[in-house]
C-alpha cells in the first residue's frame, strides 16, 4: 500500500472503523488508483479531509453513556437503588410509570448513594430536599408518595468512589420481594374479588327496577373506594413525613 | 466560482443511484460512467464518501471481492430502499430542472 493509504489507514482505526471494513475501503481505493493512473493525493485530497469525509464527525463523537431502566418495589427499592449506585448507575429521574432512568458514565463513572423518603407532596419534598442538602443529598425524581434522592460516593469515600472495571449490568430490570409482592397479590385479590361480586349482583338486578340505579351506586363505589385508597396513603404518607421531621 | 461542481454536489446521490439501476457496479466504473456522460471528472475524494453514506442509510449494499491479481473491489448493488429513494427524488429533480427551463426560458435562454 502506498503512504497515502497507510496514512489513511491510521486515521480510519483512530475514528473507530473497524479493521474489516478498513481493509475492503482500503483495497478498493488502492484498485481506483491503479485504474485511474491519477496519484492518490490528488485523487481523493489531502488525507484528514478524506477521512473526515468518509467517516462524519457524529459517527466519531464520544461514546454515549449506558442508559438503564429499571423498576423495583418500594420495599426493595432502597437496597436495590444502592446495589445500582455501587455500580455506578445515577438515577437521572423517575418516569410516569415509577421506573428509574440511570445513566453511567462511560469514563470514569462512579459510585452513588440513594434515600427514599415517604413524602406527601410538593411542598414536603421541597422541604426533605432542603433538610438533606447539607449531606450532599439532591433529588433524582418521586413517584406517587416515594421520593428519592441520590449524592455521589465521593462525598464519603472521596477519590476511591470511582470505579476502574464498572461491572455489567445484569439482565434484570424489575426487582419485586416478597413483601411487594404480598402486598400486589392482596389488593388484586380484594380488586378481583370486590369486582365479580360487584358484577354478579348486578347481572342478578339487571332484570330489576333498581338496575340503572345500582349501576349508578356501583360507580359512586368505585370512585370513592379509589378515592378513600388515596386519601389513606396521602395520610399514611403525611403523617410518616411528620414523624420523619420531629426525628 | 465552479458552477457545475456546485451542480453536481446536489444531485451527485441521484446519478450514482441512477447509475446502479442496470446492475452492480464499482467505485472506478461508475465515476467513469458519469464523465463518459458529460458530467466531467469526478474524483474519488468526492465520489466515495457518498457511497458510503448512501451505504450506510441502506440505499446500496456492498460487497467486496477479492481479485486474484492486485487488490480486492467494493461492488455496489441498488436496494430496494435506493430504488424508491431514487424514484422519488428522481423525480423531485426533474419538477425542478423543469422549473429552472421555465424561468430561464423566460430569459430568453433556450
Amino acid at each position: 500500500m502506498s503512504d497515502y493509504l497507510d496514512g489513511l489507514a491510521a486515521r480510519l482505526a483512530e475514528r473507530g472503523v473497524d479493521a474489516e471494513r478498513s481493509r475492503a475501503l482500503l483495497d478498493d481505493l488502492a484498485a481506483h488508483t491503479a485504474e485511474s493512473g491519477a496519484a492518490p493525493e490528488e485523487e481523493f485530497g489531502p488525507i484528514e479531509e478524506f477521512a473526515a469525509a468518509l467517516v462524519p464527525e457524529e459517527e466519531t463523537r464520544e461514546p454515549e453513556p449506558d442508559v438503564l431502566l429499571w423498576s423495583a418495589d418500594a420495599f426493595e427499592g432502597p437496597a436495590r437503588l444502592n446495589e445500582m449506585g455501587a455500580q455506578g448507575w445515577e438515577v437521572e429521574r423517575v418516569d410516569r410509570l415509577g421506573r428509574f432512568v440511570s445513566r453511567r458514565a462511560p469514563e470514569h463513572p462512579q459510585t452513588w448513594e440513594y434515600r427514599q423518603e415517604l413524602s406527601p407532596g410538593r411542598g414536603d419534598r421541597e422541604r426533605l430536599a432542603e433538610r438533606l442538602a447539607p449531606g450532599g443529598w439532591e433529588p433524582c425524581g418521586h413517584w406517587s408518595v416515594l421520593a428519592y434522592f441520590k449524592r455521589p460516593g465521593s462525598v464519603t469515600a472521596g477519590p476511591a468512589a470511582e470505579l476502574s472495571a464498572p461491572p455489567a449490568p445484569g439482565r434484570r430490570r424489575y426487582f419485586l420481594g416478597a413483601r411487594g409482592a404480598v402486598a400486589i397479590g392482596v389488593c388484586l385479590v380484594v380488586a378481583v374479588v370486590a369486582g365479580t361480586w360487584s358484577v354478579l349482583r348486578m347481572v342478578d338486578g339487571a332484570g330489576e327496577a333498581e338496575g340503572p340505579a345500582e349501576w349508578a351506586g356501583t360507580a359512586v363505589g368505585f370512585v370513592f373506594g379509589a378515592l378513600l385508597v388515596l386519601g389513606l396513603s396521602w395520610g399514611a404518607a403525611r403523617l410518616a413525613a411528620a414523624r420523619r421531621d420531629r426525628n | 466560482m465552479d458552477r457545475r461542481a456546485s451542480w453536481l454536489k446536489g444531485v451527485l446521490d441521484l446519478l450514482v443511484l441512477a447509475s446502479l439501476t442496470e446492475g452492480e457496479s464499482y467505485g472506478y466504473a461508475i465515476a467513469k460512467r458519469l464523465d463518459d456522460a458529460g458530467l466531467g471528472r469526478i474524483r474519488g475524494g468526492t465520489l466515495y464518501p457518498v457511497l458510503n453514506r448512501m451505504e450506510e442509510a441502506g440505499l446500496v449494499a456492498a460487497e467486496y471481492r477479492a481479485v486474484e491479481k492486485g487488490p480486492g473491489r467494493r461492488y455496489y448493488v441498488l436496494t430496494d430502499e435506493g430504488r424508491t429513494v431514487l424514484a422519488e427524488q428522481g423525480r423531485a429533480w426533474t419538477e425542478f430542472d423543469a422549473s429552472v427551463r421555465s424561468v430561464l426560458a423566460e430569459g430568453g435562454i433556450r
